[in-house]
């Protein structure tokens, strides 16, 4: 067992675990905090992704251990309140989530995408979200979503 | 280089028409608008409430100990190493499940033979991950520990993994007294058959393989079961798209009163027919709770649940259609041989029986017969995967169309146009017997060619990029839907003092966004804003009964059921509002929260009073029940059947053979809809789990019945960059099926994809002058028929690959 301190979504845990305990236990089963899928055990889903020091990582192939020190942000994190973050909210809009399984780690992944490139076309969406696997929507209305929402943070930066 | 896709999009814009007249009807209210889900936000933030995320107190965690063979003897079980770790609580193995029954099966008739199917194997492994033995540990991390130290001695025995080998005498059995391992075996004939053959100019016959694939929702299964022995009550949480045979099937397994049994499916993270079939593990940890007196839950991981998770498809199938010079198909026989896995299970028997009853799709032919041979192997059961048996049906003719065009140097579409049903012969009573009461594949057809210029954009495409391969192909579908009458679907409406609207309903949706149509449906009755209604399902203590969430059924008979229980509610307040209004109760109109009679409009009353007064006897009419509170269970009297036409235009690779849909079209007829937002989010994500079959999904045995891609690193999904953009639209027939006037659309972009891919990759190759191919088409399988053929000027005798046709 050894002692970990980690900060997730600004806030502070610490705990005993095993060195083998994984981020996304970490998150779920220790934070509580349980937005955050597991959906595959190969690292292939993309259901588990969040973002440490504002990178995406798929948060079942990081040890808690590893994240000691770092800003982990998830899902949880995003809203401020009851307002929706522009990526949560185009996906309502477009009709980006049917089950919402794989929602959480699509948003992530956008969440850190469009920060490396606000102004992404189509194909470039579509690649970003290569890691992220969805069996409900067939993509059309996520990659459209993650457009709209490059659109309204673009807009909501020019006017602050 | 310009792109393909540019081309295409440029060319999208400027073509589309707008049809001359409008194809479907205009909505009214709020039922067949595109209204925004109110079930997102939660699953927005993270706050969806999923299996894995229910906290019970106290819990412990479980683990399967799953064979690694396909076929074994089982000797023995020593689970001392495991017992002995701190972390664990029980190890429980067949001998310590007393008292527990068997898993269902089917019933016993003459050509039908049912299995006996223990929780935990007893004697002999009949499939890769049949679960031996539970562990019970206080850590999930601890319980995959204890399972891996429980010591299993096996005695491998030799599988049978191919369904055409099992039905060899010389093969080994599955079960001891089925032989040929032929637990079902079904054959039907209408018309003449023998004569439309022997009259016919020529037969085309075809055979095919429709691959196993995973189901594989994003969410995998799991239980959780919590048990109190003071009240004797038992809760299960199951990750399940039918809670109350749940309920039902478990009650008889524990030996349990259904009224001790509470069955709840929480939200779901997908299923596709993979969550209807009770598995073992529902009842090995509603036991294991019983026996420890402390909640349990067990959480499937990928790996489980590509081996022990049922498959969906996996039928061997034969055709031969019976035809003349012209196209015209005078004649069908039909063969299938359906991998049912190591049970007899009703999915297994039930599903390829739909594809021999669906066989003849929107086409006009009576002389038909169809054999089915649903078989035993030694691989986790079959059951429904989004379709289930009539994506199947679809494949089969739907690639005979184009065979039987191939061979007679005939157009595709114009074969399919010589066969189709003609509108005016709707009502129409397939060979099967059933009734296709409404339906225009012409219409669908010539919709479809008319807004998308597929003809014309492929040959643009060819002549832009003459050294690129373009293929299109089509499939014009049907299915069937609406199941009944057996399978009754369940709602109740009720409306509170404050006249707050509260909507029951029964199966389990699990992203299919119920919440919103059913709230579109009873606004639209009861004249109440959205927000002033609220849904609760997934929970058998909310209704006595329903059937499940499957077979594109929910939105035409859940929304039928709750329709009906919205107008006997409308109709009690009506009675109550006429009293307050001292008018006419058949005469008022329900709109915006006021009640009010046309021929005094000027005159309303609240909802919301007589709402009010409905919960008071003093003021309520004289015989009038107080409270307002109203359920249905609906039986459909006919089934439904959706139809459509579908288009997909794909490049390949020379190089590789990588196959790449480039966009995809389809214009269905799913009758009246009631939010197209939510039914064209259905249609896309089934073109991509029929496109996924089509290119990428197959799960794959080897001879020892290993499965070799039990992963999704190696059972491919479809990813964001294998789907090409869907344009849907839609046109409508009135179907008198259910009172919505809804045929259902959960299937048909599976049903109808698969097809269309393999026949626009036919094309492509055909122009190639490549050779037909099975699924999935995988790169390399492609690349092969592509170069075999560029060698057959030299050799004649390249080796075959895939499907067979031949005339
Ligand atoms: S759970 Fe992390 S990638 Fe699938
Ligand atoms: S919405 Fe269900 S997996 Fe993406």
């Amino acid at each position: 067992m050894r002692k970990v301190n980690l900060r997730i979504n600004g806030k502070d845990y610490a705990a005993e675990i095993e060195p083998r305990l994984l981020l996304v236990t970490f998150i779920r089963d220790i934070a509580g905090l349980t937005g955050t899928h597991i959906g595959c055990d190969t690292s292939n889903c993309g259901a588990c992704t969040v973002t440490m020091d504002g990178k995406s990582v798929k948060s079942c192939t990081v040890l808690a251990a590893q994240a000691e020190g770092k800003e982990i942000t998830t899902i949880e994190g995003l809203a401020n309140g009851e307002e929706l973050h522009p990526i949560q909210k185009a996906f309502w809009e477009h009709h980006g989530l049917q089950c919402g399984y794989c929602t959480p780690g699509m948003i992530m992944q956008a969440l850190w995408y469009l920060k490396l490139n606000p102004s992404p076309t189509e194909q470039e969406v579509r690649e970003s979200l290569s890691g992220n696997l969805c069996r409900c929507t067939g993509y059309q209305n996520i990659v459209d979503s993650i457009l709209a929402a490059a659109e309204y943070m673009r807009k909501g930066n020019q006017t602050r | 280089m310009a792109s393909a896709q540019q081309t295409i999009r440029s060319g999208a814009a400027a073509r589309r028409k707008k049809p001359k007249t409008p194809l479907v009807k205009k909505p009214q209210g709020l039922v067949g608008r595109p209204l925004k889900r109110v079930e997102d936000h939660r699953l927005l933030t993270g706050k969806g409430k999923f299996l894995a995320d229910i906290p019970l107190p106290g819990l412990l965690h479980a683990a399967f100990v799953r064979s690694p063979y396909a076929r074994a003897r089982l000797k023995h079980v020593d689970s001392v190493a495991a017992v002995s770790l701190h972390t664990t609580i029980a190890v429980f193995t067949a001998k310590d499940l007393h008292g527990i029954g068997e898993l269902p099966t089917v019933e016993e008739a003459p050509e039908k033979h049912p299995t006996k199917r223990p929780v935990l194997v007893q004697d002999e492994v009949r499939y890769l991950g049949e679960a031996v033995a539970l562990v019970i540990s206080t850590d999930p991390y601890a319980a995959e520990d204890a399972a891996e130290l429980v010591d299993v001695d096996y005695e491998p025995l030799e599988p049978v993994v191919d369904p055409i080998e099992a039905m060899l005498p010389s093969s080994p059995r599955v079960h001891e007294h089925i032989p040929n391992n032929i637990a079902y075996h079904l054959k039907k004939e209408n018309g003449d058959v023998e004569s439309a053959f022997s009259s016919s100019e020529g037969v085309l016959t075809l055979e095919l393989e429709n691959q196993r694939v995973s189901p594989a929702p994003l969410e995998p299964r799991g239980v959780a079961a919590s048990y109190d022995a003071g009240s004797s009550d038992l809760t299960i949480w199951s990750t399940t798209q039918d809670p109350h045979s749940l309920r039902a099937i478990l009650s008889a397994g524990l030996r349990l009163p259904e009224a001790k049994i509470t069955v709840i499916a929480p939200d779901m993270g997908g299923a596709f027919g993979q969550k209807i079939s009770v598995y073992p593990e529902d009842f090995a940890i509603a036991f294991a709770a019983i026996q420890l007196g402390r909640p349990v839950k067990w959480l499937e991981s990928r790996r489980e649940n590509m081996l022990a998770g049922t498959h969906g498809r996996g039928q061997v199938q034969r055709i031969e259609l019976a035809h003349a010079n012209d196209g015209r198909v005078l004649g069908v026989k039909a063969k299938i041989v359906s991998d049912g896995g190591a049970y007899s299970t009703s999915g297994a028997f039930e599903i390829p029986e739909l594809t021999c009853a669906m066989v003849t799709g929107v086409y006009d032919v009576q002389d038909v017969r169809t054999e089915l041979y649903s078989v035993l192997t030694n691989k986790v059961p079959q059951d429904a995967y989004r379709g289930a048996g009539r994506p199947e049906a679809c494949y089969l003719i739907e690639r005979a169309m184009n065979a039987l065009a191939h061979k007679l140097g005939l157009d595709p579409l114009e074969v399919r146009r010589k066969n189709f049903i003609p509108s005016s012969k709707y009502p129409y009573r397939t060979a099967s017997g059933y009734i296709y009461d409404s339906g225009d594949s012409l219409l669908a057809l010539s919709t479809l060619l008319e807004r998308s210029q597929v003809l014309s954009r492929v040959n643009e495409l060819r002549k832009r990029f003459p050294d690129r391969l373009f293929g299109l192909g089509f499939s014009t579908w049907t299915e069937i839907t609406s199941f009944g009458p057996d399978f009754p679907q369940t709602a109740a409406v009720s409306v509170t003092k404050e006249g707050e609207v509260m909507v029951t309903i029964g199966g389990h949706p699990h992203g299919q966004g119920h919440f919103t149509s059913m709230i579109q449906i009873v606004s639209d009755e009861l004249g109440v804003e959205p927000g002033s209604i609220s849904l609760a399902e997934g929970d058998t203590r909310l209704l006595p009964w329903s059937s499940l969430t499957a077979g594109s059924r929910s939105a035409a008979l859940t929304g039928t059921a709750v329709l009906l229980s919205a107008r006997k509610v409308k109709s009690k307040m009506s009675v109550i509002a006429a009293k307050l209004l001292e008018d006419n109760p058949s005469e008022l109109v329900f709109e915006r929260g006021q009640i009010y009679s046309m021929a005094k409009p000027e005159r309303r009353i609240a909802f919301k009073e007589v709402a009010s007064a409905a919960y008071l006897p003093s003021k309520l009419p004289e015989g009038l029940e107080p409270t307002l509170y109203e359920y249905t269970a609906y039986a459909p009297p006919n089934f439904a059947f959706p139809s459509g036409a579908h288009a997909v235009i794909v490049e390949i690779d020379p190089e590789t053979g990588a196959v790449r849909p480039l966009e995809y079209h389809a214009v269905d007829d799913v009758g009246r809809v009631i939010n197209p937002l939510l039914a064209e989010g259905q249609v896309h994500g089934g073109v991509a789990q029929g496109l996924g079959q089509a290119l990428l999904e197959k799960v794959v045995y080897d001879r020892s019945g290993q499965l070799l891609n039990a992963g999704l690193g190696d059972y491919c999904l479809p990813s964001t960059t294998d789907m090409p953009r869907i344009n849907w639209s839609r046109t409508e027939t009135v179907t008198y099926a259910n009172i919505l006037g809804v045929k259902g659309i959960g299937e048909a972009g599976t049903i109808a994809a698969t097809p269309a891919l393999v026949n626009a990759v036919e094309d492509a190759l055909g122009a190639a002058g490549g050779e037909s191919l099975g699924m999935p088409l995988l790169p390399e399988l492609v690349w092969k028929s592509l170069s075999s053929k560029s060698r057959t000027a030299t050799s004649s005798s390249s080796a075959h690959e895939g499907d067979r046709a031949s005339g």
